[in-house]
């Protein structure tokens, strides 16, 4: 809607209206800036000493030591670029045969996705471990990410078969008169139709692996394969700091510049409101 | 026609595999679990009932259930009401697509925030230590004030101010879009009758979205029932058990104390509400498509 077709008590409402949002959202603007800010100071004086962590090790003023991020940076980058590309993948090939091709047992697939997209999955974190020791991949980040995409994949799953159900079915008979088969149609025409579909699911996939702790705090121990979530838990337990809060909010910063970057690009995505299970829904 | 169903199998099969291993075997292995009193050393030694009983005799118990009530529906009324709240002002009120957004974008930063990062926060905001900021500002204007202990004093109310300002971006987002929909000229129409605003939110946007607040409404609950990470991150239960809900226990039983067929049991408890939850959301959504049509 246009500024300027706004009646002058329209205009006076929106005032008021974006005065009460300011106060609104104040305590949450002021509480992430402040606290993001304390990372550029140490000793009362700008710097970038608190980032040192990402390069090597850093000495505390209690002669604690902090070990390098690099590691745990690399962990977290494998696991989320694997969960992201194979859920993509994943999900698109089962969203497309629950959307388009008929055999035994797709209707019962399909009731049992809706039932699995809203399961508690943190519930089952028990026997998940259990499941993981029999195959032998238990504390590995293997493991983990195959259960994260498991976790995952019906929703996305059902995202994406929505977004197939939207294409006209001639489109695809076409291809196929046109001598495609279905895996060539599917992949030469279909996947450019729903290339929103493939990017929503893309973006909560990727924010939801980037951020992803529970799973690593129970499925992973011993500190063999840290991941920038547990590597921040580690400094930071309930009751006390191990290291100081300029510190932290460095690493903050540090862990939040991918999630800020994919938020600003892929802002429209987010706000269309298909947001297939939000943060912590592991 | 047996090729077709090949076909089929062929492009579901890597979903079918991961589904049914991580996640459909650990459902069934979940309510195995809590009739054994599997631990540490996993061997498995059935016991019945037993953990069930357990349950029933921990005094703990009547606390947890008493705690995840309140904290279940506290916040999800206040998350309700605010989503209507922040929904109408940047749909109905804002026309200005540019501060529309922008408001929304803001209210989005707690929910891309690592988790890990936004309980720091938290606890960084509160603390009771000169680095404390809620602290260090009271202290500002007024010299004598002694510093509080804000997560200890009131770990309740800290909680669930943590949950719902995390939880407010989804529903406001939906009801946003719902009241976008809404036809323009019902709006007008009411304007010309010489409606009041108020009137407008509670007799034309309320009714017209509906279905999506009762939507977030179970979407909520079964979030708030389930998802205690927030918990486990600012208070972890504490202190002494005065922010421990159902699910978080059930964490602690099996990955604190490797109780696990302790823990599986209070799980499966859990999971039997949520079931009901959800088949009382099929059965309503589905009579509602009926009477539609």
């Amino acid at each position: 809607m246009a500024y300027q077709n706004l009646t002058h008590s329209e205009r006076k409402k929106q005032n008021i209206a974006i005065a009460v949002m300011f106060v609104f959202i104040m305590p949450i603007v002021f509480m992430f800036i402040i606290f993001f800010s304390l990372a550029f100071i140490k000793d009362g004086s700008l710097t970038l000493e608190n980032f040192s962590f990402v390069w090597g090790e850093m000495k505390l003023r209690d002669q604690t030591t902090i070990k390098s991020m690099l590691p745990a940076l690399k962990n977290s980058m494998i696991f989320t670029f694997g969960v992201t590309s194979s859920e993509v993948v994943i999900s698109m090939l089962a969203g497309y045969a629950l959307s388009r091709l008929r055999f035994f047992g797709r209707k019962t697939i399909q009731t049992s996705l809706l039932v699995l997209r809203m399961f508690p999955t943190l519930l089952l974190l028990i026997a998940v471990l259990y499941v993981l020791m029999a195959l032998h991949i238990v504390n590995t980040l293997k493991g983990v990410v195959l259960v994260a995409l498991a976790f995952r994949l019906p929703g996305s799953t059902f995202i994406i078969k929505n977004f197939f159900d939207a294409i006209p079915r001639d489109i695809e008979n076409s291809t196929l008169v046109d001598g495609c088969t279905r895996f060539s149609g599917f992949r030469q025409v279909i996947i450019y139709l729903v290339k929103p579909g493939i990017v929503s699911i893309a973006v909560f996939s990727f924010l939801s692996a980037w951020s992803n702790f529970i799973l690593f705090n129970t499925l992973l121990f011993g500190n063999k394969t840290p991941v920038v979530a547990t590597y921040i838990r580690a400094l930071t337990r309930n009751e006390q700091m191990i290291a100081p809060y300029s510190v932290i909010a460095a690493m903050g910063i540090v862990y939040m510049i991918p999630v800020i970057i994919f938020f600003v690009i892929t802002q429209k995505q987010l706000m269309e409101g298909n947001i297939g299970g939000g943060k912590g829904t592991a | 026609m047996q090729g077709k169903h090949l076909q089929g199998y062929a492009f579901l099969s890597p979903f079918l595999v991961l589904i049914s291993i991580f996640y459909i075997a650990p459902a069934i292995l979940t309510i195995v679990m809590s009739f054994s009193n599997l631990d540490g050393s996993f061997l498995w030694e059935f016991v019945g009932f037993e953990n069930y009983g357990k349950i029933f005799k921990d005094p703990n118990t009547l606390l947890i259930l008493r705690n995840t009530i309140l904290y279940i529906f506290i916040s999800m009324f206040i998350i309700v009401v605010l989503d209507l709240f922040i929904a109408t002002l940047t749909t109905y009120f804002i026309k200005s697509d540019g501060w529309a957004s922008f408001f929304k974008s803001i209210i989005m930063i707690p929910m891309i925030t690592p988790s890990v990062v936004y309980s720091v926060l938290w606890i960084w905001y509160l603390d009771a230590s000169d680095a404390g900021f809620i602290n260090s500002v009271l202290r500002f204007f007024n010299k004598d004030f002694s510093s509080i202990n804000w997560i200890a004093q009131y770990p309740f109310q800290v909680i669930i101010l943590a949950q719902v300002v995390v939880s407010l971006a989804y529903g406001a987002i939906i009801f946003s879009s719902a009241i976008r929909s809404i036809p323009e000229n019902q709006f007008k129409a009411a304007h010309v009758d010489g409606a009041s605003e108020w009137e407008i939110v509670k007799t034309i946007i309320i009714p017209n979205i509906r279905p999506h607040i009762k939507f977030i409404i179970m979407w909520e609950t079964l979030g708030l029932m389930t998802n205690y990470l927030n918990i486990l991150l600012i208070t972890n239960g504490g202190p002494l058990n005065r922010t421990e809900v159902w699910a978080l226990s059930a964490y602690h039983k099996a990955f604190i104390d490797q109780q696990y067929g302790y823990g599986a049991a209070i799980s499966v408890l859990l999971i039997l509400v949520v079931f009901m939850i959800m088949l009382l959301w099929l059965f309503a959504s589905r009579t509602r498509k009926e009477s539609e049509e």
